[in-house]
């Protein structure tokens, strides 16, 4: 590949009203490595996936994926294009078994052209297809977890439902809404090595996280946000030294102190 | 609300019989065939959409129906598939209403007013949204007592209100619905 970067923020802004959600906000992301966005509630975290998903449209600046302007494009078209998304507040198709909710992603003409998740161009059966992704992800096949239904599953398991819908695209770039939240330790040391894999499969991500520790062991780049403006970005040892993302963060407290608690 | 506006499309300009409606239509060639011809018709509807929600397209609706952002991240036309099921649903639909001009051998506005027209609507609140046989079920209670309630002349329509809004506020999910969920919990029922 060529070192031209796989997706290219230029001067992000959305206006709710007369609330700047994003204020012209830059980033790249290259090919195959993880970045993570952090930063304080409503600082524009979500805003960003929204408008790089297509799921709202942004007030001004643009988007490109792989030098393609997508700014504005449905949503459908963006996730088929390979740019997919998680939703913070899960959204499976609660009357569905766990594996019939792949049967939908699977269903879509990207599925259908790449084949699925591990699938070289070629679709099988939508059912074991399925299966296959979701024992990959981590529910177990013996335990018949895939079989039930997504509305008596626990919450790490619809987590990794949400991945598991993208991971069914075969998707370029997976945009991770806070897959950390609302997990116990346990679980989030199960999810590491498989966002781990996901990345050493070639898949490009940003992770929009409040779990540091945890972010700052899969990510590349850490970007910092706050009140929709980008702070700062670079290595996690370079943010946490960053005055200002004390300060928006912590207040003035010691940061060493709140580490403990992140 | 294409239909209300409709009606005052026909009303103006006078097409398709204006306000008289549509007169001296064919009835059935027998009454035998008027019964159980349009039995045949909902039992073959309900199986052929039986067979449809069932297939990945089906999947596809219902998912629509349970989350339509999910289905858009998925890469699928959300649009496209609201469009078909829309579709579907009005197919059906016209020949329902072509089977019902042929048995009153008339067609006109007044026939499909507001208190006729809410009945699919009643009938689907009643028998449980989201349910295949929900809205027969529905219908099947609504109609009969519809026509018992004929004795009581123009109280019928406040019976008839009465009813539907007995079962809004007590089993607003619908018959079908309650009795799938009371079905799911019966192996875990205990007797107290």
């Amino acid at each position: 590949m060529s070192d031209q970067p796989i997706l290219e923020v230029k001067e992000l802004t959305k206006a709710f009203g007369g609330i700047l959600a994003l204020n012209r906000v830059n980033f790249h992301l290259n090919e195959g490595e993880v970045l993570g966005i952090i930063g304080p509630n409503g600082s524009g975290k979500t805003t960003i996936v929204n408008c790089i998903t297509g799921f709202i449209r942004p007030t001004s600046g643009s988007v490109f994926f792989r030098g393609k302007n997508i700014t504005g494009k449905a949503a459908h078209k963006i996730a088929d294009m390979g740019v997919t998304r998680t939703f913070q507040i899960m959204r499976p198709y609660y009357s569905l078994p766990a594996y019939k909710n792949l049967v939908i992603p699977l269903f879509s003409p990207r599925a259908k052209r790449t084949g699925g998740w591990r699938g070289g161009g070629k679709l099988g059966d939508r059912n074991t297809v399925g299966i296959d992704i979701l024992e990959e992800i981590g529910f177990e096949r013996d335990s018949r977890v895939p079989y039930k239904m997504a509305a008596t599953l626990p919450t790490g398991y619809l987590k990794r439902l949400e991945l598991a819908r993208c991971l069914a695209l075969k998707p370029d770039i997976i945009l991770c809404d806070e897959v950390f939240s609302g997990l116990s330790a346990s679980e989030i040391a199960s999810m590491v090595p498989l966002i781990e894999r996901l990345q050493m499969d070639g898949i490009t991500l940003i992770m929009i996280e409040h779990r540091l520790r945890e972010l700052f062991r899969v990510a590349n780049r850490i970007m910092v946000m706050n009140f929709g403006e980008k702070l700062t970005e670079g290595t996690s040892d370079e943010v946490m030294a960053n005055e200002n993302v004390k300060e928006a963060y912590f207040g003035s407290e010691d940061i060493e102190e709140v580490m403990t608690y992140a | 609300m294409y239909p209300l506006a409709l009606a005052r499309v026909i009303e103006a300009t006078d097409i398709l019989g204006g306000t008289d409606g549509i007169l001296g239509i064919d009835s059935f060639p027998n009454a035998w065939m008027e019964q159980y011809f349009v039995i045949l018709l909902v039992l073959l509807f309900l199986f052929a959409i039986r067979r449809l929600v069932n297939t990945d397209v089906g999947l596809v609706i219902r998912a629509v129906k349970d989350n339509d952002q999910a289905v858009r991240a998925s890469g699928m036309n959300v649009n496209f598939y609201k469009a078909g099921a829309v579709f579907i649903g009005s197919a059906m639909g016209c020949l329902g209403g072509a089977c019902l001009v042929h048995i009153y051998m008339w067609g006109g506005i007044s026939l499909f007013a507001l208190d006729f027209s809410i009945l699919p609507i009643a009938a689907t609140v009643i028998g449980g949204s989201g349910t295949l046989v929900g809205p027969v079920l529905g219908c099947l209670i609504l109609v009969p007592i519809s026509e018992l309630l004929r004795d009581f002349g123009t109280l019928r329509i406040v019976f008839y209100a009465i009813l539907l809004v007995c079962f809004v506020v007590f089993r607003s999910e619908g018959l079908m619905v309650y009795g799938e969920r009371k079905y799911h919990q019966f192996e875990r029922w205990v007797k107290v």
